[in-house]
């Protein structure tokens, strides 16, 4: 029965291609709602693979070279990380199509997703890179100041990846790297290829504020699933696999790092898109967990950080989508995206605060969200995971058990920032406080997406059982089991674990009964006015002193100065410096893994 | 049956004792830092006074003030009420033990911060607004440093479960030693920080009742740290699992006595080594994560060498 999907899942992707193209020629809401519909279809028939636990099919296209056809599949990894992209993708080109803002384009966007969803159908390295280099000409068309050359560098290098694990003499397809393991040289380059193509999409740190949902809700999951196939289910992992530390420890510092840039940014889209990028960046420590206990042969200590890292990719995306919608419609009403300058949303924009807040408190870090849960199962993979090889295999382990705690404390701080200087407080300028909330139909949509992200967040037990399993058993060789309850997660199947209702039935329960005692006894309050530290208003400003009220910029600490000052480093010469870019690195790894493919084409294929 | 009623009961008598203790130990606190002081010092019922003198008072509410201002408070005490009943104090296997998980525990407390701060930040006034970045600039060193504490002592319990971590150490199979040590020496610290550092005041902009429920957590707090305290290294008499009416009061006997030695030794250190500064907290704070950093590591490479 999933030939007849993946077929259906072909059509509509080129269906989005299409519209892509040719999108521009219809009026905006057209382009949207079918681009909307092509998506929702194809949630649809990712749910059905995933519930009916279809079994994996290829499909080859007689298009192509003789030698080389274009392959497809359609497996229990991608449908998850297909699933996740086309549901958001079609709240994002229904929200596109809604938009009165003349700079919306859905047909951009259906490029885009258009794109991805070939990538993550590929069955080959070469679907994959046409899928990949086709998403970044409709990421540049979206944005012009883009730079496509991360997401080509980045396809470029999966293809050469590919191109090593790939048998000698045969296309550079999935199934025969499956059937035929290929030598460990040729992994460990390959692995090296595709965490250098992973760094490449993730590290850029400035987007523009009106690509943050399509990088939450579609570009994320598309890049987690690419590293997912390349590093964890094409490789064949044992005991010399070194991937997972490396992995691990990109993963926490990207963590961390997003993080205190999510907890101090100046700029409402910025902190947004740091969040989004935390939050990938926690899930790729997942994907270095589940392979550092795969290799040692661990499955379910694997399954548990692949199981967080399918949850806080989950999460991300709904509620990642919801926040940058709600953050693009505060900073197009109000016309200004800086933290000082706005203020008081939860007054002017009740509808869209409630919503916002509700997205930054799932991405918090805190129970009962999504990302909580997905961060608990990683702290059960760690420890569940090696113990051998000492304090030198060890340490990896305990830096991204730091990592985690950081990254949680810097998730929650940041959201926090962002609810209270933005929708809480008093509007800090006229801008702010004439801004309108969003329209019925947008509220509708916001409310939808909300919905997931609180039903995903309330029962991740039952998410983990009903999508996730299959994925698990794909890559890890067992599932869960007894471990995930409809409403609890544990790492035993008769441990007590996390129960995420019962913790905010607690929660609930304890609030209530105060509130209802402090109801009970408390006397009418008389009004007063904002205590304004005794000065009187100033009649010049309205909105009140921009500094009598917290900016956001002290939630972070000072950072220690450095013990030992740097050696000051000899000045290179201009020419040598100018060399030293982000583009000079990428070609240079372009040329170095030619070299070594040529290596290997002459010393045969065992390498030098 | 019996055993989840005796589970249900436990839990319950510890919630009264934990209710009744918080404000009682405040009185105790400030009698005993003044009369370290050379001074007679108020009556030990003097916060129970004070809760019921703000309790008659009426509320000023600042006139932009939304419903967030009047639930902060009831949240921030939900949450650390929930989490002191989840720290087991006279005895184990209470009604709550299955979700007594120490990232959850961890998390709870930090949903009392995140509400007091949300409350502060709620009308937008200056002084409530410096206490919200100062409470998180240092939350953003504390809490990493709680919860990776939290993790370096469940490597060592095989068990985030805080009752199976407990029994662990009643069994003396919390190993290794040193890092149990480290992990100790980080907890009093933290604890120290929380409790003994001036903070700016996130309930400035509370009055009345809801300034009473904000002091009563604060209260609340404080007993929810020595209990985390006592429970995790020092459960010397807590009553097992399946523990009787004897083994029972001796826990009981044996919490009042640790709650006693935590507060004569927390004000000897407020006198000894003084309150930390704003400008000292960061750095007790940050040696407190590399404690818990280097009890992580030693927790992990000790298990492969054992």
């Amino acid at each position: 029965m999933t030939d007849p999907i993946l077929l259906a899942l072909l059509a509509l992707a080129v269906g989005l291609l299409i519209l892509g193209c040719l999108g521009g020629l219809m009026p905006r809401a057209v382009t949207g709602g079918l681009a909307a519909l092509l998506c929702g279809a194809g949630a649809a028939l990712c749910v059905l693979t995933l519930v009916a636990q279809l079994p994996a099919v290829v499909l080859q296209l007689p298009v192509g070279p003789p030698s080389l056809p274009l392959a497809l599949a359609l497996d229990a990894v991608a449908a998850l990380f297909l699933l996740v992209m086309l549901l958001c993708g079609a709240a994002l080109t229904t929200a596109t199509a809604m938009s009165d803002s003349a700079s919306a384009q859905p047909d951009a966007i259906a490029l885009v997703l258009g794109g991805l969803t070939m990538t993550v159908l590929a069955g080959g390295a070469v679907v994959l890179a046409l899928g990949l280099a086709t998403a970044a000409a409709g990421l540049w068309r979206l944005d012009p100041s883009t730079r496509p050359l991360p997401m080509i560098g980045a396809a470029m290098l999966l293809l050469a990846a590919l191109c090593l694990m790939a048998p000698a003499g045969l296309a550079p397809d999935f199934l025969p790297m499956l059937a035929a393991a290929p030598s460990a040289w040729r992994q460990g380059v390959a692995a090296a290829a595709t965490l250098a193509a992973g760094v490449a999409l993730l590290a850029p740190y400035r987007l523009r504020s009106p690509s943050v949902p399509l990088l939450a809700g579609v570009v994320v999951p598309a890049i987690l699933y690419l590293l997912t196939r390349l590093l964890i289910d094409l490789p064949l992992l044992t005991d010399s696999t070194w991937w997972g530390a490396p992995m691990l420890l990109l993963g926490t510092v990207a963590a961390v790092v997003y993080g205190w840039r999510a907890a101090g940014a100046s700029e409402l889209g910025n902190a947004i898109d740091a969040i989004i990028r935390q939050q990938a960046a926690i899930a790729g420590m997942g994907l270095g967990l589940c392979i550092i206990n795969a290799a040692a042969d661990l499955p379910i200590a694997a399954a548990l950080a692949l199981a967080g890292t399918a949850l806080l990719s989950l999460t991300a995306a709904a509620a990642g989508t919801l926040a940058g919608l709600c953050v693009e419609a505060i900073v197009r009403s109000a016309g200004i995206g800086r933290l000082a300058r706005l203020g008081g949303i939860r007054e002017t924009m009740p509808a869209t605060a409630i919503l916002l807040a509700l997205a930054l408190l799932v991405l918090s870090s805190l129970p009962p969200g999504g990302a909580f849960a997905g961060l608990w199962l990683l702290a059960q993979a760690i420890l569940g995971g090696p113990r051998s090889g000492g304090l030198l295999a060890q340490a990896p382990l305990a830096l991204a058990a730091a990592g985690l705690a950081a990254s949680a404390t810097l998730a929650t701080v940041a959201s926090l920032r962002m609810i209270g200087i933005v929708l809480l407080g008093r509007p800090r300028s006229a801008r702010a406080a004439g801004a309108q909330d969003i329209s019925r139909g947008q509220k509708a949509l916001f409310a939808a997406l909300a919905a997931v992200a609180i039903l995903q967040s309330l029962l991740p037990g039952g998410v983990v059982r009903i999508l996730v399993q299959p994925l698990l058993v794909s890559l890890t060789g067992t599932g869960l089991g007894g471990r995930a309850g409809w409403m609890t997660l544990s790492a035993s199947p008769h441990a007590p674990g996390y129960a995420t209702l019962p913790v905010l039935a607690l929660l609930l329960l304890a609030a209530g009964g105060v509130l209802l005692a402090t109801r009970r006894y408390r006397l009418e309050a008389r009004l007063s006015a904002v205590w304004t530290d005794g000065q009187p208003p100033e009649p010049t400003l309205p909105f009140g002193d921009p500094l009598a009220q917290s900016a956001g910029t002290g939630f972070r600490p000072a950072l220690p100065h450095m013990p030992l000052r740097m050696p000051i480093l000899p000045r290179l010469p201009f020419h040598v410096t100018q060399l030293a870019t982000a583009q000079t690195g990428l070609w240079t790894m372009l040329v170095c893994l030619g070299g070594l493919l040529l290596l290997g084409s002459l010393f045969g294929t065992d390498g030098p | 049956m019996l055993a989840a009623l005796v589970a249900l009961i436990a839990l319950l008598v510890h919630l009264s004792l934990v209710l009744l203790a918080a404000p009682l130990l405040a009185g105790v606190v400030a009698w005993i830092d003044a009369r370290l002081a050379g001074r007679a010092g108020p009556p030990l019922l003097d916060p129970l006074r004070e809760l019921i003198r703000l309790t008659r008072k009426a509320p000023a509410l600042p006139e932009n003030a939304s419903a967030i201002l009047a639930i902060a408070p009831a949240l921030s005490f939900a949450a650390t009420l929930s989490a002191a009943a989840l720290v087991p104090s006279f005895t184990l296997g209470m009604a709550l033990s299955p979700l007594a998980d120490g990232l959850v525990l961890a998390s709870l407390l930090t949903i009392g911060r995140v509400a007091a701060c949300l409350g502060a930040l709620d009308i937008g006034a200056a002084a409530s607004g410096r206490a919200a970045e100062h409470s998180n600039a240092i939350a953003i060193l504390a809490e990493p440093a709680l919860l990776l504490l939290v993790f370096s002592v469940a490597l060592m319990g095989g068990s985030f479960n805080l009752d199976h971590i407990v029994v662990q150490q009643r069994e003396g199979l919390l190993q290794p030693a040193a890092a149990s040590a480290v992990a100790l020496t980080c907890l009093v610290s933290l604890a120290f920080a929380e409790l003994a550092a001036s903070a700016p005041d996130l309930a400035g902009d509370l009055s009345g009742i809801d300034l009473a429920v904000a002091r009563f957590t604060a209260w609340l707090r404080r007993i929810v740290w020595i209990n985390l305290v006592g429970a995790l290294f020092l459960p010397i008499g807590m009553a097992g699992p399946e523990g009787d009416g004897i083994e029972w009061a001796i826990g009981l006997l044996a919490w009042l006595l640790k709650l006693a030695a935590a507060t004569i030794c927390l004000s000897l250190a407020q006198i000894v080594l003084g309150r930390p500064s704003r400008q000292s907290l960061p750095n007790l704070l940050g040696v407190a994560a590399l404690l818990a950093l280097l009890a992580t590591l030693i927790a992990l490479s000790g298990a492969g060498a054992a």
